[in-house]
């Protein structure tokens, strides 16, 4: 296995995960590096309890399928999140009682949300999104998830989900579209 | 403001991760590794527990199965032949004979092919006995008288049978009403071997 950089840059997970093949202890570099994302997108989908359970076995899965990993690729991250979802798809009913929960609770805000939107909208968009998000297809739902929430480009969620970056970019705008119109229509009722 | 930027205000943003979980998770992946860096034993090693049963009862069957294959091949060496493969030989009527384990084994050639080449029966001394009885023409040259006076029927016993070569060893009863009682009772005698230097010396 050999890694795009070739072990140049200083967080490269390609020479991490190659190295583990010899002394699996490299593996926890890894670890440390991606913890912390996987856990957060495993959180905003399913919440903490999940998150906890999904994200260490998200690690003991891509451990045991280390010797897969693409050669050429450097960073892990798509890869990891990848797993992630597949794994969160156990737990879909949780995941849609939260955006159930969600569209019905108002929403409780970041302290830097002001900045990008106005207060009174914010919180009344929201509870609309996730109406929105409990509505689509599996499918949809998670390429936007990790659009928004993994903050992935659509060819690192091609690359996580196995998919061609065509067919994300068409879901991905589908999905858009029709959360969109979920959000024009209830801003012009707010109206 | 995009429909990206509303669906990332969704829910809690943890601002850290509790260490606790990040904690769980190190305990399971350093599990794991260390389960990996254990050296792993051959495949052979590994499926031993397996391998020597099935092994051990092939082997006694290889050696069941060998020693049966020589048992057999030992009992057709030395003329015995096994119960299942010893085939009813037709007694003189043609009719095949029943196994009789009560019986010892008769052996049909002597009896029945000795007399043929002996029988210069006269025609005038033809006898009501059936034609298949090759007992009665041996006596003819000696003491053609004899044949037929009646005698008294030979007793319906196993030596009778045996002695008879007529007789179906299956049926005593029949014996005793449709064999003719002369011939074997003077079977005994008789036997071919005083007649054959007689019937050769007066052609």
């Amino acid at each position: 296995m050999r890694c795009g950089c070739d072990g140049a840059q200083p967080g490269c997970d390609g020479t991490a995960i190659a190295a583990s093949l010899r002394d699996p202890r490299a593996f926890e570099a890894v670890f440390e590096r991606h913890f912390d994302v996987v856990w957060r997108y495993a959180c905003r989908r399913a919440g903490a309890q999940v998150a906890d359970d999904v994200a260490a076995q998200t690690f003991v899965v891509a451990f045991d399928r280390r010797s897969r990993f693409r050669d050429g690729v450097c960073s892990a991250r798509p890869w990891l999140l990848g797993i992630a979802t597949n794994l969160l798809r156990r737990h879909r009913r949780t995941e849609l009682s939260r955006l159930r929960a969600q569209a019905a609770a108002p929403i409780e805000r970041s302290p830097g949300m002001e900045e990008a939107v106005d207060r009174a909208t914010a919180a009344t968009l929201a509870p609309v999104a996730a109406r929105a998000l409990a509505k689509l297809p599996r499918r949809d739902r998670e390429i936007l998830a990790l659009l928004a929430w993994a903050e992935l480009t659509y060819e690192q969620i091609g690359e996580a989900l196995g998919i061609p970056v065509g067919t994300v970019r068409s879901r991905a705008h589908r999905a858009r579209a029709r959360v969109r119109e979920l959000l024009e229509a209830e801003a012009a009722i707010t109206r | 403001m995009d429909e990206i930027d509303v669906i990332r205000q969704l829910g809690v943003a943890a601002d850290r991760v509790p260490a606790r979980s990040a904690h769980r998770a190190r305990e399971a992946l350093r599990e794991r590794t260390a389960v990996a860096r254990r050296p792993r034993m051959p495949l052979v090693r590994r499926l031993a527990p397996v391998l020597a049963p099935v092994a051990a009862c092939g082997l006694a069957l290889v050696v069941a199965l060998g020693a049966f294959t020589g048992h057999r091949e030992r009992a057709a060496g030395t003329g015995e032949s096994s119960p299942e493969h010893a085939a009813p030989l037709p007694d003189a009527h043609g009719r095949g004979r029943a196994l009789r384990p009560d019986l010892p084994a008769q052996e049909p050639a002597p009896t029945s092919t000795a007399p043929a080449p002996i029988t210069p029966s006269p025609p005038g001394e033809a006898t009501p006995q059936s034609s298949p009885q090759p007992a009665a023409p041996q006596r003819t040259p000696t003491a053609p008288a004899e044949d037929t006076t009646p005698r008294p029927a030979a007793p319906p016993s196993s030596s009778g049978a045996t002695d008879c070569p007529s007789a179906p060893a299956t049926e005593p009863g029949r014996q005793q009403t449709q064999a003719a009682p002369q011939d074997c009772a003077s079977a005994p005698v008789s036997p071919p071997t005083t007649t054959r230097p007689k019937a050769e010396a007066t052609p």
